[in-house]
């Protein structure tokens, strides 16, 4: 029996594969659309939103938080290693302070602030959402480094390892599962807040909601928010998968 | 060998290790002992430079350790610390194949090493090799940890408390396995210890260690034959002569028994016993020289009857294993009331026998100080 | 004996600060829509006043480089920030209040990137002092709010109206207060309601192994939704519910507007505190409560001195965590009609007018930021003495 963890995590998140399948189908066949929302709201006269194809807005919106998490993951990983070092200890309190402060901030709050500075518009959303999505990935991996137990931090010095042998094969791999955790979080996050990025001109599964919103059509608000809910659901529990693999 | 010379190691204005000396010779257990504070542990990190002194020199083999890089000193001086620190993200073998992967070993290599390590323990290797440590109960993890500490085969072991954290079973256990271990591998070991019993047991030497000084250091017969001052009577304790029979193995002591088996003439040998009178009880053994009981040649007539003339009842409870040490023997003389003990070995075979006269020689050795 | 040092936290402070000298200290917009132009410090202020920003930037400088452990250098930092945090503002309202251009009758003046940069690095000063003012209570805390109190009296007395928020504010008061106490009715109650289900649902999960799991899959479900498709996928329902029940119109309750808002931030507000109940039951550690029942003490006792006093800073905690996130969700409840502060951002974004965008999100932040705090200060002095509350992990 193979005990691969690739074959391990598909076995665990089957039911999310699943769903996802379902997912993909359905940001293809607008038909199905078409007949539900009709059921739905027979009084409109459009269900689907006319100015893109709800796969270019998804696109689009994956393509947002691609990039925006995959920057704040590496700085934010980057950062928690850094401030639990011997060089940066002087750091982790202020970076601690600063984190937490930084969280109470409501992500929209951010969003519409980038846009006086940055403009308007793709940029200025992947600006504002690394700087918010940052902040998960920061904590959870000190709170995870500083989660190794001092004994065996002694051990593998006693041992022989260099420090950063300790930190590649001890520390790291025992905060693993937190630091998952809080890459969860932040790309779960930044999902729902890259959804406002419509507001802002940067296109993505917000724009049928707003659309729907202002011209009082349900249909285009829920055609936006059930997909992007999908999204939002199936990549919290793809990651949850990587999340339990680890130890 | 180990050589430390007038090393201080301080914290600020507190000193923690005030300019010691010590002399381990190679393959000798070196026991360190004191109250908590007297610096014990923190003279253990100084040899592998966990911690670097203020001031001294410490030699292996005539090296100065400040010679190497920490790292590389470390990976050849195997260090077993009370709370076992093996990686829970790692199976048993990963973990004792840490130190050989460092020092680039190639991986059969390994895996020869990591089962002759299992040999060495008495550990069925199949049944641990691909468990996480948190399969393992408290007395395994202890072993698997000492085993990872022998991985890349080291001259020398620092053990800081390695069995502290186990029960008194267990402890026991795993220092009958330390000696054995020690006396067909002859590391260096530098081991840490609060507890006396435990350091009479296993030093080969013992360092009395108080407030960073080195109060006395002496093989235990000494230590508690001639305790140096105040202080080191009183640690050692008022019972300090059973404490020292402990470093007596019945082995060295026990005579040469009278003995008679079941299917010899009985009556005869009990009749020259008489004869001769230098001895009183006779051990009777069955065909494999299986001790059944003693036979009291004074008391005991022609013809010889096995039921009403071996006292057999409680003769497990007299007995102790040819493994025992002297303060067994006496710990069993005076719970039973006898003053003669049979020796046997582990098939329960007669080896020996041993008298009250034998430990009082030994006792009357040690010169006892008010 | 002193200690010699480099003082890293400051040294950071003051490198972030001298930076900020090279960015945009004051925006000047001829009108509220347009973009308007920056400008650094020495070109907006006068030049005594750029002296003194950039002296004390030196100053904090020279701290960071010479520390030594007493009392004063453990202050300067904090004395040099909190400064210079007042001074940006009131430097900003000066010169809003005194430049004047005929041609530009409605200049409109706000405080640039640069400008919240150097406050940002005053604010690591005020932190920087605050890591090593341990202990000593009055002193923090005077380190921590002095600044921030003195801009509560420059604005109240108001001193700062010149600058273009405040301008904004101005216009448009009356709006802003009952958009704010909306927005405060809202949060509040979705919070009220979250807690009154969720406490019990926590509850539930514990008493009920079977109930225990998908009780937590639903809330951790609905805190994956992003929160504008939430508020979305409220609308259609309660439209439907409103076109069927007509009556229920007369009470405000339809598609849009507080009602679908006021659900869809309960809904969120749960998973804290239900998290955060379920954890306080679970570690009552059974032999305490087993003491308690030893010597005597009913049912109810035990509840009322032993249970709830240790879960209850667990369950606050939740509450806190579920305060500050409503605070934010119902800035975008703006969008479906709900009112709150969010009118003021998304009617700023949608006209281009950046003031009003500030006019909204300030205060939300403020808001997030204070009731954080206040439910901190709350905490600990509801928490035994002797316990330590710990921040529930994320996860």
């Amino acid at each position: 029996m193979l005990k691969s963890p690739l074959k391990k995590f598909l076995r665990r998140s089957a039911g999310t594969i699943l769903l996802a399948g379902v997912f993909i189908y359905l940001i293809l066949d607008m038909n199905a659309w078409n007949l539900f929302l009709k059921t739905l709201f027979p009084e409109e006269t459009e269900w689907i939103y006319p100015r893109a194809m709800l796969i270019e807005l998804v696109g689009e919106h994956l393509l947002l938080v691609a990039i925006s998490s995959a920057l704040a993951v590496t700085a934010g990983i980057a950062t928690g290693i850094f401030v639990t070092r011997r060089s940066g200890k002087v750091y982790l309190q202020t970076v601690n302070d600063l984190t937490s402060l930084a969280q109470t901030f409501p992500p929209v709050a951010i969003l519409a602030l980038a846009v006086p500075f940055i403009g308007f518009g793709f940029k200025p959303t992947i600006a504002a959402l690394f700087l918010y999505s940052i902040l998960p990935v920061v904590r959870n991996t000190i709170s995870g480094i500083e989660a190794v137990p001092a004994p065996l931090i002694e051990a593998a010095f006693g041992m022989g390892m260099t420090r950063i042998q300790i930190l590649f094969k001890v520390e790291i791999p025992l905060a693993m599962k937190m630091i998952m955790a809080g890459i969860r979080i932040s790309v779960v996050m930044n999902i729902g807040t890259a959804t406002l990025g419509a507001i802002v001109g940067a296109g993505g599964l917000g724009v049928p909601i707003i659309s729907g919103l202002v011209r009082q059509n349900p249909a285009f608000v829920l055609e936006g928010a059930l997909t992007v809910c999908l999204l939002a659901v199936i990549t919290d529990r793809l990651i949850a998968g990587i999340e339990e693999g680890s130890f | 060998m180990i050589q430390i010379q007038n090393v201080t190691k301080s914290y600020g204005t507190s000193i923690a290790v005030d300019n010691i000396s010590l002399e381990i010779p190679a393959g000798e257990t070196c026991c360190l002992i004191g109250p908590s504070g007297c610096g014990k542990s923190t003279a253990v990190k100084l040899i592998n430079r966990m911690l670097e002194p203020a001031s001294g020199r410490i030699f292996i083999d005539g090296k100065d350790t400040r010679d190497f890089k920490p790292e590389l000193l470390r990976r050849h001086i195997g260090y077993v610390i009370q709370n076992v620190g093996l990686f829970p993200h790692m199976t048993v073998a990963e973990n004792i194949a840490v130190v050989p992967q460092l020092l680039s070993w190639k991986k059969e290599k390994i895996e020869e090493r990591t089962e002759e390590l299992f040999r060495m323990m008495r550990m069925e290797s199949g049944h641990y090799l691909d468990k996480y440590p948190r399969e393992l109960s408290g007395g395994e993890a202890q072993r698997i940890g000492v085993a990872r500490a022998l991985a890349s085969d080291p001259e020398i072991l620092l053990m800081d408390e390695p069995f502290g954290a186990v029960d008194p079973l267990n402890r026991e256990a795993l220092q009958a396995e330390f000696m054995k271990i020690q006396s067909n591998l002859k590391k260096t070991v530098v081991f840490v210890t609060h507890d006396l019993d435990e350091a009479i047991r296993l030093g080969d030497r013992i360092a009395l260690m108080r407030e960073g000084k080195i109060v006395q250091y002496d093989t235990p017969e000494e230590i508690l034959a001639r305790p140096k001052n105040r202080f080191v009577s009183d640690f050692v304790g008022a019972d300090r002569a059973l404490k020292r029979l402990s470093r007596f193995p019945v082995s060295e002591f026990m005579k040469m028994p009278a003995s008679v088996k079941v299917n010899d003439d009985i009556d005869a040998f009990l009749a020259q016993t008489r004869k001769e009178g230098k001895t009183r009880f006779v051990w009777l053994l069955d065909e494999d020289e299986r001790l059944i009981g003693p036979v009291d040649s004074r008391h005991v007539r022609a013809p010889f009857n096995r039921e009403e003339d071996v006292m057999e009842a409680n003769c497990s409870a007299i007995t102790v294993r040819d493994s025992a040490t002297l303060r067994e023997v006496l710990s069993r003389m005076l719970g039973q009331g006898v003053k003669i003990i049979p020796v046997i070995d582990d098939d329960s075979r007669l080896v020996g026998e041993i008298s009250i006269l034998e430990i009082e020689k030994v006792t009357e050795e040690a010169a006892l100080e008010c | 004996m002193y200690k010699v040092g480099i003082d890293k936290v400051t040294l950071a402070g003051a490198f972030i600060g001298l930076l900020s000298l090279g960015f945009h200290f004051v925006i000047l917009r001829p009108n509220r829509l347009s973009s308007g132009e920056g400008l650094l410090v020495w070109n907006a202020l006068p030049s005594p006043e750029t002296l003194l920003l950039v002296l004390l930037w030196i100053c904090a400088l020279g701290t960071a480089f010479s520390y030594r452990e007493n009392h004063a250098f453990r202050l300067a930092p904090g004395l040099i920030g909190n400064v210079i945090l007042v001074l940006v503002f009131l430097l900003t309202a000066r010169m809003a209040g005194s430049t004047t251009d005929p041609g530009l009758p409605f200049l409109r003046i706000s405080i640039g990137f640069g400008g919240w940069m150097m406050a940002f690095a005053a604010y690591i000063l005020i932190l920087s002092s605050q890591q090593k003012l341990t202990g000593r209570g009055g002193l923090r805390l005077c380190v921590s709010l002095s600044g921030m109190g003195a801009l509560v009296i420059l604005f109240a007395s108001g001193y700062m109206s010149d600058i273009s928020v405040i301008k904004e504010f101005s216009a448009r008061q009356g709006r802003f207060l009952s958009e704010l106490s909306q927005h405060l009715i809202l949060a509040g109650a979705s919070v009220c309601i979250a807690t009154v289900i969720g406490t019990g649902l926590g509850v539930w999960a514990f008493r009920s192994r079977f109930l225990e799991r998908p009780v937590f899959f639903f809330v951790n479900t609905v805190q994956t939704l992003p929160s504008l498709a939430l508020f979305g996928l409220m609308i259609a329902p309660l439209a439907l519910l409103s076109q069927k029940y007509p009556v229920l119109r007369d009470f405000g309750i339809q598609g849009i507007g507080w009602a679908p808002a006021l659900i869809a931030l309960s809904l969120y507000a749960l998973l804290p505190i239900t998290r955060n109940t379920y954890t306080s039951l679970r570690i009552l550690d059974p032999d305490v409560i087993e003491a308690g029942r030893g010597m005597g003490m009913s049912g109810l006792q035990v509840l009322w001195r032993v249970e709830i006093p240790l879960s209850l800073p667990i369950i606050l905690s939740g509450i806190r965590t579920a305060l500050v996130q409503s605070i934010g969700n119902t800035t975008v409840a703006a969008l479906i009609g709900a009112g709150g502060l969010g009118v003021f951002v998304f009617q700023g974004l949608g006209q281009a007018v950046p003031d009003l965008i500030l006019l909204g999100a300030v205060p939300v932040i403020l808001l997030s930021v204070f009731t954080d705090k206040l439910m901190a200060i709350l905490i600990h002095q509801i928490t035994p003495k002797g316990i330590e509350v710990q921040e529930a992990p994320a996860s």
